[in-house]
Parts: structure tokens; C-alpha cells; sequence
């Protein structure tokens, strides 16, 4: 890891500012990412701004019909929170299969999503669960803020602070993991809010999470795992392919977690 | 094999340990050997400073090989003590008796204990330095007569999901001989780690190089080494015929478990699967393919 | 460079470091506590499990500066003097150790369970729980073993120390 100056602010404010400040700076959430890369030079900033004394960034309240998670939200704490686990089981599930126990403890929901691993799991949560994403400066849709592979919508300085998660629709992840990393090999989030049904896709994606328009449609149907027997899953030229799974194997473990995900979003 | 005036005993050895135990199975051997407290014994390894000579621990040798060399190093110090016991007890040679850590004079109730002998040793206060040498210090090498041949059984149990060929372990059953067994927890742990090894290379563990050359596989990140949730807990079992070729009827234990496990496994993937067309480590890419095929070859 | 200060094992302790400086190396090199080991130093192995405010984390994926003020117990910690605490004690009982290099790691996260999960651990939640401590010995089996006699072992007996 080569040598950076080190800040840790104590408000959002201050964070804003030293953001605004410095020019060539990384934020740290958990570290759970952002260290490993930094460790392999893969990443080598100036100078690191620790987000972990800003209290204002961690906690989960409910504010009407939304959950609303702080950026600094660990997934740990996502995982076995009382709210989360009564108004939506599917993300606290989501939550407590990331990584491992200390890595639950460390990595948050900001990070994940800043990071956005073509691997990761709430990208295709938040996705299919239609969240907001909220930074220090605006408000996007959850389908705005993930562009691609390792790429969101953040521009330089931005601080995302929340995420504002929708309650009330039926909602199961299923991932199949990679059998080394245990990361997703393939992960899909199912949402279904009235008639609108989100397939939501990460690990096997060659740009990243994607929705799996054809599943969403024969699902808005009838929201039923055999609604997808019809259906082609998604086409192997779109998907990666790499030492532990081909693109034709991930395309075909799409449709086997996109039928378990429904199951398990009937089941509640 | 150096005895300490105060009875205590330390072995330098060439086999050295990093996790297989010598510390426990030697230091038991010799504290049952020699009737004295196994936290008496220290065993000492991997120190070129201390330790003259050693080529480590593999092979499964530890126990047939280097517990041979203590046996005969175990012999010369008995031999040398019962020397020094016949001037302590002032009796002859021939007609001392060594058990239990005490020394005796056939058919008398006159004895001396271990510690005592090993003072007397050195402070040579019984006998003149004509009579015998000082000391109680003893060494041995030992090559084998012969390797070791243990036997065993191990059956696996796996369950294939023929949606996404993960292959689980539901059930893993073993009895092996290895001859006389010194310390069975010990045995056991090293038939254990042999086995999740085993399992690692049929399922999990592989090393992948691309055309150039590079390492795909370089950390844990692709390297899928066997976690607690990839294994069951196994069923351990063994039964005893002592090894002839060696003086403690030992043999090897430490590769059994790495060595049954992948053909275990394998023939339990190959005999779900109904052929053979498979390659370790078994994926569940490479079992989802194979299961495929079978599902291809039924429909014919 | 910035000086960072923490409560390790219950007592108070100060050092200048680089921002760089991970906890784990703060612990092994600052403070001469290397029962805390490091496996892999890419965040999959475990062994470097300590607790930070009553929590399992990796040290070798933290800054020593992101602990200003916190609390950290190492394996260093968790005994009572000369009095193993009862993981310990359990490892040693059921040989939930080979060659040992896990284990600072693997009593560090079984603790952690402990807290969380409650002193009564089915084989099956030992086993998923340990997704972040890997080993190369046992084939976990006598792990498995230790954790739940230790577990029961602490039963009422909160971890004192924090
Ligand atoms: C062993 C291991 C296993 C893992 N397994 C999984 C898994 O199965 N599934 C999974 O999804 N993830 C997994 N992860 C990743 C983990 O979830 C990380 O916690 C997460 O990806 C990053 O979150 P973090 O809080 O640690 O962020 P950091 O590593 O601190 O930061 C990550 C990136 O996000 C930026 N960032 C952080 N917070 C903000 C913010 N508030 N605003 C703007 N930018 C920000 C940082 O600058 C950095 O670029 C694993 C990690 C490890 C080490
Ligand atoms: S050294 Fe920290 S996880 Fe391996
Ligand atoms: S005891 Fe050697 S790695 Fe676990």
C-alpha cells in the first residue's frame, strides 16, 4: 500500500468540506474493498477520508412506507436489524449472506453500492427493490445510480448518505456463490410491488447487474417459479465467463436462482 | 536424549513438527518408557542450533521412523541406568529390575527411583569414573527396515444437486490400521485434515495458469480452499495389527486420510453421475456438465 | 506522522503510525502482540480476527487509525492470568489445533459467535459461521468440536473483558 495523508471527519460536513478540499482523495467505508485494492496497487490515493466517526451516516429508522439505512449502515447490522427482518426478510437475508462475519461487520451498504462488484449482492437487491440512492448532493433511482461494471452515477466528491428502501413488496434473493470467493457466481433478486415485477441480476452480467426483462414480464403474469419454464434464459454472449464458471453454466444458474428467488418471495 | 540431573528429559530430534504433535506422542512415549510425568519430558525440533541434523516431518515417518530412533536411544539410557542403579542399590547388573519408573533388586523390596539414578549418573558418587562413565546422555539413528503399509476403508456419501452440480459431503465413514497407535486423538486429527485435503482436491482446490503462465488461482479469491461449511464432521474408526518392520508395530498415519479421500470422493461423484467422464477437482461447473451429459445419455 | 491511540487488552496504549498502518501490523509490530497472525493479508483467511468494540474483525483490513479510541482485545486478552478462558481451554481439550496458525483467529470469531449467537451452537451454524476462518490442519472437525464445548463452557459467563 503506498504512503496517504489520513482524515477522519466527525461530521458530514466536515467530510463535505475535506471532499471539496482535497483533490485526489478516496472515501473509506468499511475498508472491506477499498484496502485489498489499495493493498495490491490497484488503488492509490493521496489522501483517505474514514466516514466511521460520522454518526449521522449509520443506522437504519422506518419513515412511513420506507426503510431508510444510512451509507455507514454495516451489513451486519442490516442483517439482524429488527426492522429490516419484520418489513423486509429478503434484504436482511441478502445482508447476512455477504462475505463472512467480520466482514459483515466492517463492510457497509454505502461501499457496496459505491463499489458496485459486478459480483456484489445489494446492487441486485436495491435494484429489484426499487430503492433510492441519496448523496450529499441529489436523489437517484436505484436503476439511474448502477451504470455498469465497477461504475455508478457518483461524480467526483460525491458522499452517497442513504439508501431509502421501499416496504411492502415481496422480495427473495438467491445466490449461488462463487465457490472460492463466495461472492455471487450468480445472483438474482426478485421483487414484486402490485403488478410490477423486478428480476434483478448480478455476478453473471459482462457490464455488471442487469434486469432480465423476458423473467420480469412472464412473472407480471402470473408470480409463480413455473411462470419462467417458457422462457430462454439470458443469452450466454452477455454474460462473463472465467475459471470457475462459463458464460452457458451462469446463464443456466440465472434461471435455477431466478426460480428459487421467486419461491422464496412466495413463501413469506 | 538427554537426561537431566534432576530427572527431567529432553529429546532432540530430527523430526520436526508444525502441528503434527511430536511434542505430545514423543514426550508420551518416553514418559510411559520411563514411569516419570509427561510435563518432565521436552521435545525439541527444528533448531539447527540445538538439533544437528533433520529433514523434517513427511512421509508419514514421524511415528514409524523417528519414535523408532527414541525406542533405541530409550533402550541405551535404560541399559546405562540400570548400570548406575546396580552401584546405587549395590547389586548386580543382571539383577535389576526397571518398571514403573523404579529401579529394583530382584526378589528384595530394595529400589530406587529414575530421578535418583539420573543424579547419581552424574554425581558418580557410587561408583569411580574406571567403573563407569558419568552421565546419562544417549543418541540413536534408526533407518528403516522397511516402509509401512497401512490399510483402510473410507466411504463417502455425497449428494449431487442436479440444478447446479454442487456436490456435498453428507456422510464420511473411515477405519484404518495403522498399527499400534500411540495417542488416538492425535491419529485422529491427522486422519481428519487428510481427509478435508482430499476433499479439497476433488472438489474444490486446483491450480489454474492462463497461456502465459500466470497464476489464476493466486489468493483465496480464486483458490478454493475447504471451509467448515464445505466438510462434514467424519466418522473415525481403526483397528490394530502392529507393523512388523518396526520396534512399536507403528505405521504411517498422516497421508491416509489425503490419500482414500479423492478416489472416496470420486467414486462416489462417478457412481451418481453413471460414468466416468470427469476430472478433479469437481466443480460444480464440471459436475453440472457431467450431470448434463448423463441426463443426455438416459433420454436416448 | 499522526499518533493514534487505543485501549488494547484493557490497558491504554499510544504510537505514531503512517495512515497506512494497518491494525493488525499496529498490534504485531507496535505493541510486540503477535498472537494476532496474519495468513493471508488479502482479507479470506481469518487469522487475524480480533475484537474491536466488542466485534470480529480483520485486522489486516482495517487502518490502526480507524481505532482511535476504540476498544481491542487480541487473543493476548481473553485469558484470566495463568487461567485459559474457556475456548481455550476447550481447543486444548479437544485438539482444535495442529500446527496453531489459525487458531489465534478461529477463538477470536468463536468468541464473536458466542456473543451473538448464544452459548447453545448447533454443528451447522459453527460451520457457517466460520465462512471467514479457514484452516489447513484439522479439516475443521475437532474446531467444530472445540467451539461448541467452549461455547457451552461460557455459558452465563459473558466475556469479561468486555
Ligand atoms: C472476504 C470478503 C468477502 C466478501 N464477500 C462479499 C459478498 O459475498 N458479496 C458482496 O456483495 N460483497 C462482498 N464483499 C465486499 C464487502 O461487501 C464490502 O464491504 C463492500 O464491497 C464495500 O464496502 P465497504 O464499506 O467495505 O467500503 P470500502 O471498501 O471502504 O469502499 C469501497 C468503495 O466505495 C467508496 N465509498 C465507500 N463509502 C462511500 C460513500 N458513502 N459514498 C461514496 N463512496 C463511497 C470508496 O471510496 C471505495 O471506492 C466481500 C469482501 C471481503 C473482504
Ligand atoms: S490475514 Fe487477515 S484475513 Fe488473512
Ligand atoms: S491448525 Fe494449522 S491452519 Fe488451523
Amino acid at each position: 500500500m503506498y504512503a496517504f495523508d489520513f482524515h477522519r471527519p466527525a461530521t458530514l460536513r466536515q467530510a463535505n468540506s475535506l471532499v471539496g478540499k482535497l483533490g485526489d482523495a478516496k472515501i473509506l467505508a468499511g475498508g472491506q474493498t477499498l484496502l485489498p485494492t489499495m493493498k495490491q496497487r490497484l488503488a492509490s490515493p493521496s489522501a483517505v477520508i474514514d466516514l466511521s466517526g460520522v454518526p449521522e451516516l449509520a443506522g437504519i429508522e422506518q419513515k412511513g412506507r420506507n426503510l431508510v439505512i444510512g451509507a455507514m449502515t454495516s451489513h451486519a447490522e442490516v442483517a439482524t436489524s429488527a426492522l429490516v427482518t419484520a418489513a423486509l426478510p429478503g434484504l436482511a437475508a441478502l445482508a447476512g449472506g455477504i462475505g463472512d462475519p467480520h466482514v459483515r461487520h466492517k463492510g457497509t451498504i454505502g461501499g457496496s453500492i459505491a463499489n458496485n462488484d459486478p459480483a456484489a449482492d445489494y446492487p441486485a437487491g436495491l435494484l429489484a427493490l426499487g430503492a433510492t440512492i441519496v448523496t450529499n448532493r441529489r436523489k437517484m433511482p436505484a436503476a439511474e445510480f448502477f451504470t455498469g461494471m465497477f461504475s455508478t452515477a457518483l461524480d467526483e466528491g460525491e458522499i452517497i448518505t442513504k439508501v431509502i428502501v421501499p416496504i411492502g413488496a415481496k422480495f427473495a434473493y438467491a445466490k449461488f456463490r462463487n465457490p472460492a470467493s463466495r461472492y455471487a457466481m450468480v445472483g438474482v433478486a426478485v421483487g414484486k410491488k402490485g403488478s410490477s415485477v423486478v428480476v434483478a441480476v448480478t455476478g453473471a452480467g459482462s457490464d455488471g447487474v442487469f434486469r432480465w426483462t423476458e423473467a420480469e414480464a412472464a412473472l407480471g403474469k402470473r408470480f409463480n417459479a413455473k411462470s419462467l419454464d417458457g422462457i430462454t434464459n439470458p443469452a450466454a454472449k452477455d454474460l462473463n465467463s472465467d475459471i470457475h464458471a462459463s458464460a452457458e453454466y451462469r446463464s443456466h444458474l440465472i434461471g435455477v436462482m431466478a426460480r428459487r428467488a421467486v419461491t422464496g418471495a412466495t413463501a413469506k | 536424549m538427554r537426561v537431566n540431573p534432576v530427572g527431567t528429559v529432553e529429546v532432540l530430534t530430527g523430526s520436526h513438527s508444525h502441528g503434527q504433535g511430536h511434542e505430545t506422542t514423543f514426550a508420551q512415549l518416553v514418559a510411559g518408557r520411563l514411569g516419570i510425568p509427561i510435563e518432565n519430558v521436552a521435545i525439541v525440533h527444528g533448531d539447527t542450533d540445538k538439533v544437528q541434523m533433520g529433514m523434517g516431518t513427511y512421509g508419514s515417518r514421524s511415528g514409524a521412523v523417528g519414535m523408532s530412533a527414541i525406542v533405541k536411544a530409550l533402550d541405551k539410557i535404560e541399559a546405562k541406568a540400570k548400570k548406575v542403579a546396580s552401584f546405587v542399590l549395590e547389586a548386580a547388573e543382571a539383577d535389576i529390575d526397571f518398571k514403573d519408573g523404579k529401579f529394583s533388586v530382584k526378589g528384595t523390596d530394595k529400589s530406587v527411583d529414575f530421578a535418583s539414578v539420573a543424579l547419581q549418573a552424574y554425581v558418580a558418587h557410587k561408583f569411580t569414573g574406571e567403573q563407569l562413565e558419568p552421565g546419562l546422555k544417549e543418541g540413536a539413528f534408526y533407518d528403516p527396515t522397511n516402509f509401512t503399509f497401512p490399510s483402510g476403508v473410507h466411504i463417502a456419501e455425497v449428494e449431487i444437486d442436479p440444478d447446479t452440480g454442487v456436490t456435498t459431503i453428507a456422510k464420511w465413514t473411515a477405519v484404518d490400521d495403522f498399527g499400534v497407535i500411540i495417542n488416538p486423538m492425535i491419529v485422529e486429527g491427522q486422519v481428519h485434515g487428510g481427509i478435508a485435503q482430499g476433499i479439497g482436491q476433488a472438489l474444490l482446490e486446483g491450480a489454474v495458469y492462463d497461456a502465459n503462465g500466470q497464476l489464476l488461482t493466486a489468493s483465496y479469491m480464486d483458490y478454493t480452499m475447504p471451509r467448515a461449511d464445505d466438510l462434514p464432521s467424519f466418522r473415525v474408526d481403526h483397528t490394530t495389527t502392529p507393523c512388523p518392520s518396526n520396534p512399536l508395530g507403528i505405521k504411517g498415519c498422516g497421508e491416509a486420510g489425503a490419500i482414500a479421500a479423492p478416489a472416496a470422493v470420486m467414486n462416489a461423484v462417478t457412481d451418481a453421475l453413471g460414468h466416468e467422464n470427469i476430472a478433479m477437482p469437481a466443480t460444480p461447473q464440471a459436475v453440472w456438465l457431467a450431470a448434463r451429459a448423463s441426463f443426455a445419455k438416459a433420454a436416448e | 506522522m499522526p499518533k493514534v491511540s487505543m485501549t488494547v487488552n484493557g490497558k491504554r496504549v499510544s504510537a505514531d503510525v503512517e495512515g497506512r498502518t494497518l491494525l493488525v501490523q499496529f498490534l504485531r509490530e507496535h505493541q510486540r502482540l503477535t498472537g494476532t497472525h496474519v495468513g493471508c493479508d488479502t482479507s479470506q483467511c481469518g487469522a487475524c480476527v480480533v475484537h474491536v468494540d466488542g466485534k470480529a474483525i480483520k485486522a489486516c483490513t482495517t487502518l490502526a487509525l480507524s481505532c482511535e479510541g476504540a476498544n481491542v482485545i487480541t487473543i493476548e486478552g481473553v485469558a484470566n492470568g495463568t487461567e485459559l478462558h474457556p475456548m481455550q481451554a476447550a481447543f486444548r481439550t479437544h485438539h482444535g489445533l495442529q500446527c496453531g496458525f489459525c487458531t489465534p483467529g478461529m477463538i477470536m470469531a468463536a468468541i464473536d459467535m458466542v456473543n451473538r449467537l448464544g452459548t447453545d451452537l448447533s454443528e451447522e451454524t459453527i460451520r457457517h459461521e466460520l465462512e471467514g476462518n479457514i484452516c489447513r490442519c484439522t479439516g475443521y472437525h475437532n474446531i467444530v468440536k472445540a467451539i461448541q464445548a467452549g461455547a457451552a463452557a461460557m455459558g452465563g459467563m459473558k466475556v469479561a473483558a468486555e
